[in-house]
């Protein structure tokens, strides 16, 4: 797909390569379940850049996961439905699932330092995902993988490829995952948290990257935070999820700039400015988050008498 | 600050290499391996070394004794038996045995219990459940016991007292490989396998198996010395090789009967299995120590 489709605002202007439709998911327990996704639906179109934002405990983890599908085994999918490129993914057999992964699906994970296997060395690591999806042969493979580490910025490329990854820093193993996630090109990626285990300076370097890489393959992201900040920079459109319902969603400068949730205004007032550096930041007040979740156990009671609010 | 994330590697820990270090640095890890390599050149090379033949027979020449003895025959360092072979002869051909065994012996309870392991920690569920009943119903037989009973059964032999210490010893590994296969399983980069698009089995062999090597090799090298011991303790018996070929629990069997004449008939042999099972464990805990936290950081 390319990133011509999109256009200036961002809004589909074909048919969206990902579509959660009323998805509803529980956690089963042993005397009932715990509700975890109450009624989510977003769309992303080829080429977007689609942030999910909500705090620890909305949910929008287990969203990328779902579409991964490697959410825990425990956890069902009660209602709803995930389509990908135009066919429901949530019940996918096995070797189907396999066969969307790379090409189809791809992921940033969350802790760099754990992502990779601590047994081989970058290049093999590299070249097996290149080998499985597009049958490349070893030296072709070996090839490729050079270019991907140059491609992520990697100084020494050669060298990168015959290391282990305890042998590099937090940045750098990044960098490496964001090059297996993109070589396959494939056409949705899920960016769980990427920069949220770096430290600053890296974060930085790490998101100009994820959007260099996004514009130049074309891909989709979905790129689930916490940090309305990072969506600011990186992101075409936002969802803000609470407790496991979409609040608000939208492009995202209306997003930032002229929020209609109350919760959204207040993940915005504790949000650092840099053109407002004066402004105090605000915690999220506990009176919303109880009201909050009021709303998501009277929905449960009583589902489809709230409207939760798409934007 | 500059760029961090393109530091070159170089001048980061080059950690696996130091691994190698560390190992070298343990002082159990060298002197362990290096009695085990002392016995194992002498078992690889018996033909060369070994002065006489270790059955041959000279009834003139019965309980000479060793070196250290004024009467001492010239030829024969540590003495004869009472049968007048020659007692270094038979400990280096013994330790052929005892090594060959060992390796075997481990190998196999190590194939058995790794395999079964992996899937019981992998798969868990019911397969894990059945695997484990098996493990636990089958520690709680008395290991001598079942050996005796499983190679009266198979007969005697070299194969017999190798698959007994299989069949036994499995579950070593088995509950070990086990528990870290489930560890493993937890890490991120099993995640991340998925998301490329990894199969079951395919992430089990190639992704969580490497990761588990490291503990294969302790395992393995303390499974040879509990190895070591039984094939001694079934020779003993008299239920491993017939007892005129020169194993260590034969020797030792034989030296009982003339233990006031002949002490060293039955002191040299224990001596060798103490020296070579202690080598093992000193060399496993030394590896232990020396690959875990390379591995688990």
């Amino acid at each position: 797909m390319s990133g011509a489709q999109i256009t200036s605002a961002g809004m589909p202007s074909n048919g969206p390569i990902l579509s959660v439709r009323n998805l509803h998911l529980a956690i089963a327990g042993r005397h009932r379940d715990t509700p975890i996704l109450r009624d989510v639906s977003l769309d992303i179109v080829p080429g977007e850049v689609h942030g999910l934002v909500g705090e620890s405990g909305a949910g929008k983890t287990m969203i990328g996961k779902v579409i991964l599908g490697i959410q825990p085994s425990r956890a069902r999918i009660t209602g709803g439905s995930v389509r990908f490129d135009g066919r429901d993914i949530t019940h996918l057999p096995e070797r189907e699932r396999r066969s969307l992964m790379g090409r189809g699906l791809g992921l940033i994970p969350q802790d760099p330092m754990t992502s990779l296997n601590p047994a081989y060395r970058i290049g093999g690591q590299i070249a097996d995902v290149l080998r499985l999806h597009l049958g490349m042969d070893r030296a072709a493979a070996r090839a490729r993988a050079l270019e991907l580490l140059d491609d992520v910025h990697i100084r020494e490329p050669a060298r990168v490829l015959r290391q282990y990854p305890h042998e590099l820093s937090g940045g750098m193993r990044q960098r490496v995952l964001i090059a297996i996630a993109f070589a396959c090109r494939p056409k949705l990626i899920v960016a769980d948290e990427p920069t949220t285990a770096l430290d600053v300076t890296v974060q930085r370097q790490v998101l100009a990257l994820i959007k260099e890489m996004q514009a130049q393959e074309g891909a989709s992201i979905l790129f689930v935070t916490h940090d309305l900040g990072v969506v600011a920079k990186i992101c075409d459109r936002v969802t803000v999820l609470h407790g496991g319902r979409v609040l608000e969603a939208g492009d995202t400068r209306r997003i930032v700039e002229a929020p209609q949730h109350d919760y959204t205004k207040a993940l915005m007032a504790a949000t650092p400015r840099h053109d407002r550096p004066g402004d105090l930041l605000q915690p999220v007040p506990e009176a919303l988050t109880a009201r909050l979740n009021a709303e998501a156990l009277a929905y449960d009671a009583a589902p489809g008498a709230m409207g939760a609010g798409h934007g | 600050m500059a760029d961090a994330a393109a530091l070159p590697g170089g001048l980061l820990p080059r950690a696996r290499e130091s691994a190698v270090r560390r190992m070298l640095a343990n002082r159990r890890v060298v002197l362990g391996g290096a009695v085990l390599l002392f016995f194992a050149l002498a078992a690889v090379f018996a033909p060369l070394i070994a002065p006489h033949d270790p059955v041959e027979q000279d009834l003139l020449l019965q309980y000479a004794p060793p070196f250290w003895s004024d009467k001492a025959e010239p030829g024969y360092l540590f003495g004869t038996d009472n049968l007048g072979r020659d007692i270094l002869s038979r400990l280096i051909y013994g330790a052929q045995i005892a090594l060959f065994v060992a390796v075997t012996a481990a190998a196999a309870a190590g194939l058995l219990g790794t395999v079964l392991g992996l899937l019981a920690g992998y798969l868990g569920g019911w397969v894990d459940a059945v695997i484990s009943r098996l493990v636990e119903i089958w520690m709680a037989f008395p290991a001598v016991l079942l050996s005796i009973v499983l190679v009266a059964v198979m007969g005697t032999g070299l194969h017999s007292v190798i698959i007994a210490i299989a069949v036994i010893d499995w579950t070593r590994f088995c509950r070990v490989v086990r528990a870290e296969t489930m560890a493993q399983k937890q890490q991120d980069y099993v995640a991340s396998a998925v998301t490329v698009g990894l199969g079951r089995m395919g992430i089990l062999w190639r992704e969580i198996l490497p990761n588990v090597l490291p503990l294969l090799l302790v395992l393995f090298t303390l499974e040879m010395g509990i190895a070591v011991i039984v094939e001694a303790i079934l020779s003993y018996v008299n239920l491993s090789l017939a007892s005129d070929f020169p194993t260590w629990g034969t020797m030792i069997a034989d030296g009982r009967k003339y233990v006031n004449q002949a002490p060293w008939l039955m002191i040299l042999p224990i001596v060798c299995v103490i020296a070579l099972v202690l080598a093992l464990n000193a060399l496993g805990d030394g590896l232990k120590d020396a690959l875990d936290p390379v591995m688990r950081k």
